[in-house]
């Protein structure tokens, strides 16, 4: 902690660009958090990058697979020097270059070997996985921990996140008509631009729920090439939103 | 009877517009209009009023109803 800190004593002097759109005791708040990363490819990377920089205090960030050379056009963790490496492992290097205050957890596996009561040992989950059976998966496993998710996807130049409290069934009822595993994204690829637009998006969707605020459940859209975003789908209140 | 239909990502330029009012008979459903846009067949995200929805959902007068792609990149 540096004497240069006005602000508050306890907010150490990295989080100072933080304070005004933060008070000390959310910034404090975040610090005392941990959220678990379920994928760390396109929106995985640059949500944990986020989360590391804005001072979430612990991340477990999740997913068994190793860089390919696909994954430099959008990837934030990937680098032609990483190819063939452990994405988890490559998560854990860059956030001890950029923030090391982070208790970061890298685990490369399968998200399902994690038990109920390790996801409920995260405040909150991030759904930055890229297919449609796994997300299901994991929309069930943390409907059982009691878990909130926040769900990212794109497609193309279209993202859209969702705020799913565990009782909402949002994932199951957003993929209810989903006949094949992936999406839009088949035909559109994954543009960087796409992935860290929604990441970010998810990180700011996250922040109230860290806080104990209201949060804006339901599953919102956009277009980066119409500069178009919007809500098309809420989540009642009584339905498992013990946020709104 | 009247609904607003507006569409997100590739079904705008695959269906040459965005937003507009359409005009169907009733009784009629989500289903019933996602086929006579063409994307009866297509997987596809409904919600009507906010609201997420089954393809079997019946339509009032002035129900807006959004029609998205599914997404699942990451």
């Amino acid at each position: 902690m540096s004497s240069k800190n006005r602000i508050n004593p306890l907010v150490p002097r990295r989080y100072l660009r933080n304070i005004g759109a933060l008070s000390p005791g959310e910034q404090i708040k975040l610090m005392g958090s941990h959220v678990l990363v379920i994928g760390l490819g396109g929106l995985g990377g640059y949500a944990i990058e986020s989360l590391a920089r804005l001072g979430v205090g612990r991340i477990t960030g999740v997913d068994r697979d190793v860089f390919d050379e696909t994954n430099l056009n959008r990837q934030l963790l990937s680098e032609t020097g990483n190819l063939g490496k452990s994405k988890a492992g490559a998560a854990r290097q860059r956030l001890r270059r950029i923030n090391p205050n982070v208790v970061f957890t890298a685990i490369t596996a399968d998200f399902e070997f994690m038990g109920i009561e390790a996801i409920q040992n995260c405040g909150l989950v991030f759904d930055c996985l890229d297919n449609i059976p796994a997300r299901r998966r994991l929309a069930r496993r943390c409907a059982e921990a009691g878990v909130t998710i926040v769900h990212g996807a794109i497609a193309g130049w279209c993202g859209q996140i969702a705020v799913c409290p565990p009782k909402s069934q949002l994932l199951e009822k957003i993929y209810a008509e989903a006949k094949r595993p992936r999406g839009e994204e088949i035909k559109s690829g994954n543009l960087v631009m796409t992935a860290a637009v929604t990441a970010n998006l998810m990180v700011a969707a996250a922040i109230p729920i860290l806080l104990g605020q209201p949060a804006k459940a339901g599953l919102h859209f956009f277009d980066l090439r119409d500069w178009a975003m919007g809500t098309s789908y809420h989540v009642p209140k009584g339905l498992g939103n013990q946020f709104a | 009877m009247k609904i607003q239909v507006v569409l997100i990502g590739q079904f705008i330029p695959r269906l040459g517009f965005s937003e507009k009012a359409v005009k169907v008979p009733a009784p009629f459903t989500a289903g019933d209009l996602a086929a006579r846009l063409g994307l009866g067949e297509v997987d596809k995200v409904i919600s009507k009023n906010g609201q997420g929805i089954a393809g079997g959902e019946p339509l009032k007068d002035g129900d807006r109803v959004v029609i998205a792609p599914i997404f699942s990149g990451g």
